[in-house]
């Protein structure tokens, strides 16, 4: 099973917010929402504050409760993979999966009525490209690439430098990870 | 100190509160859906044990107020999908692991009992109606009537099938909440056994409301009696559940028991839709009055309503994601309006 993960370093985000302009654009994200987003952390106490940066987006999560929750299996893993997407033609639009997200991943396409979500750009994935977002950052803070493949940049990077993914806790399995 | 702070936008209730998930048609749903899984249990039970006599509303009328009342809630959950066409794509599969599909297939079972017991006690029940179906041009007597026999024929069976579909119809709408992890509120097991019973509470509710004699109202009504303790003890259970949660039922909870929906769950749901109907009920163990009794049923449907409104709002005020917002989604408005085309700033 091909593992694909997103390794974002915070130490060089610089909270542009281009990766979140790269998806609109890519993908026709209805006005007014994006499939990924920009969250500003401020830690510490003043005048010790710190602040990084976090591009955050679909999880990609390998075991993801929207899949299991989608009465129609229009929210599926594409291609054997861990990155999901939704088949639009499946989708009736009940909003299960926006429920299941612990994220809240998800949004509704207008005016199609379909779910839509980040889809670690599977449509630039499979030709080998990156993702949009990944693609365009200037500060070179993303990576992708596989997992299971011990020679890919984002391996070498989860197994030199300490990261973290958002609250794996909830048993999702998420695929996005930050390093410190 | 530790802030998390949203720069860009994000598709969240809570950021753009027109994102909710769920709204009053989900609500709506949940309640009909479980109003009519009531009926069923009761009308079922009627039939089976043989109260023809002593509760001839339930035989007889109920199964056509159950049938119109999910016909109802069908339609509110069918305005709730954002692909309507698509609805057919639930049928195409049953995804074992989505309460959803299940319930999808649930109803699918639940029509065809549910309309064989109404069209088997509409002679007796609604013998003008029966008349007219009758006197149909063309299809009136080759058709109609052999439908009523063959329903009449099948109504122990379907009376049988009834019971069990009823349960599943009630329970499967908390199931289907209580699967979600991801709303704190929503993750708990009591929220099927709290529907169960809120459901087939208001079924009892209708029955008092149209019962034929005095016999099927003071049953009903101690049934009911009954039914609205089971509700509340599951309710106490729940909240206990909540308290003890982790921070993000906490805060749910706290929504309910003193935040913005404390007026509607205090004074509306557990005052005016469980207190005072078991008072009433409670007062009219010996001797039931109708005025008093239909009162009674009146508020039990209130609260039920009430309580799948409370549940599905209360579910979305906490999540996983905790974000302080700057985006004012008003401002986007502003966007439109100062003579630029927003879709052409790239």
């Amino acid at each position: 099973m091909a593992h694909y993960v997103m390794v974002i370093d915070t130490k060089t985000c610089i909270g542009c917010t281009d990766c979140v302009d790269a998806c609109r654009m890519e993908n026709n994200v209805p006005e007014g929402l994006c499939f990924d987003w920009v969250v500003e952390v401020t830690t510490g106490r003043y005048p010790e504050l710190k602040t990084e940066f976090r591009s955050e987006r679909c999880n990609h999560c390998s075991r993801a409760t929207c899949v299991t929750a989608c009465p129609t299996g229009a929210s599926q893993y594409w291609n054997d993979s861990n990155i999901v997407v939704v088949d639009a033609s499946r989708c009736t639009g009940c909003k299960a999966c926006i429920a299941a997200c612990p994220y809240d991943a998800r949004l509704i396409m207008q005016p199609e009525g379909y779910i839509g979500k980040c889809t670690f750009c599977v449509h630039r994935v499979q030709y080998g490209l990156d993702p949009a977002c990944v693609a365009v950052c200037p500060a070179k803070a993303m990576h992708f690439g596989r997992l299971d493949d011990p020679t890919s940049e984002v391996f070498q990077l989860l197994e030199s430098r300490e990261s973290y993914s958002l609250n794996p806790e909830t048993g999702n399995e998420p695929n996005v990870f930050y390093l410190r | 100190m530790h802030e998390e702070v949203l720069a860009s936008v994000m598709a969240n209730a809570r950021v753009v509160p027109q994102l909710a998930i769920w709204g009053w048609q989900i609500a709506i749903y949940l309640f009909l859906g479980g109003f009519t899984g009531g009926i069923m249990v009761f009308s079922g039970w009627a039939l089976i044990t043989g109260r023809d006599e002593q509760t001839p509303f339930a035989v007889n009328r109920a199964p056509l107020v159950g049938f119109i009342a999910l016909s109802v809630g069908m339609t509110a959950l069918f305005s709730d999908l954002e692909r309507p066409l698509h609805v057919w794509r639930f049928y195409s599969i049953l995804h074992v692991t989505s309460p959803m599909s299940w319930g999808a297939w649930i109803l699918l079972l639940v029509f065809p009992a549910i309309i064989v017991l109404t069209l088997a006690g509409l002679p007796l029940g609604f013998p003008a109606l029966t008349r007219w179906l009758l006197n149909l041009p063309v299809v009136g007597k080759p058709l109609v009537q052999p439908v009523f026999k063959l329903c009449f024929f099948l109504r122990r069976p379907a009376a049988a099938l009834s019971i069990g579909l009823g349960i599943a119809l009630c329970i499967y709408t908390g199931i289907l909440l209580s699967s979600f992890n991801s709303r704190p509120f929503w993750h708990s097991a009591l929220l099927g056994p709290l529907f169960l019973v809120s459901g087939l509470s208001t079924g009892a509710a209708m029955m008092i409301l149209g019962a034929g004699t005095a016999h099927e109202r003071h049953l009903f009504g101690r049934i009911d009696l009954g039914l609205i303790l089971a509700e509340l003890t599951l309710l106490g259970l729940l909240l206990i559940d909540m308290l003890n949660g982790n921070a993000m039922q906490q805060g749910a909870v706290a929504y309910l028991l003193g935040g913005d929906g404390a007026m509607l769950f205090w004074t509306g749901f557990v005052g005016f839709g469980l207190g005072l109907p078991l008072l009433l009920e409670a007062a009219m163990w010996r001797r039931s009055f109708m005025v008093v009794a239909s009162f009674a049923s009146v508020l039990v449907l209130v609260g039920g309503f009430l309580l799948r409104d409370i549940v599905v709002t209360a579910g979305q005020q906490t999540s996983w994601t905790q974000l302080h917002n700057q985006f004012n989604p008003d401002l986007i408005s502003n966007l439109r309006n100062d003579g630029e085309d927003p879709s052409s700033r790239f």
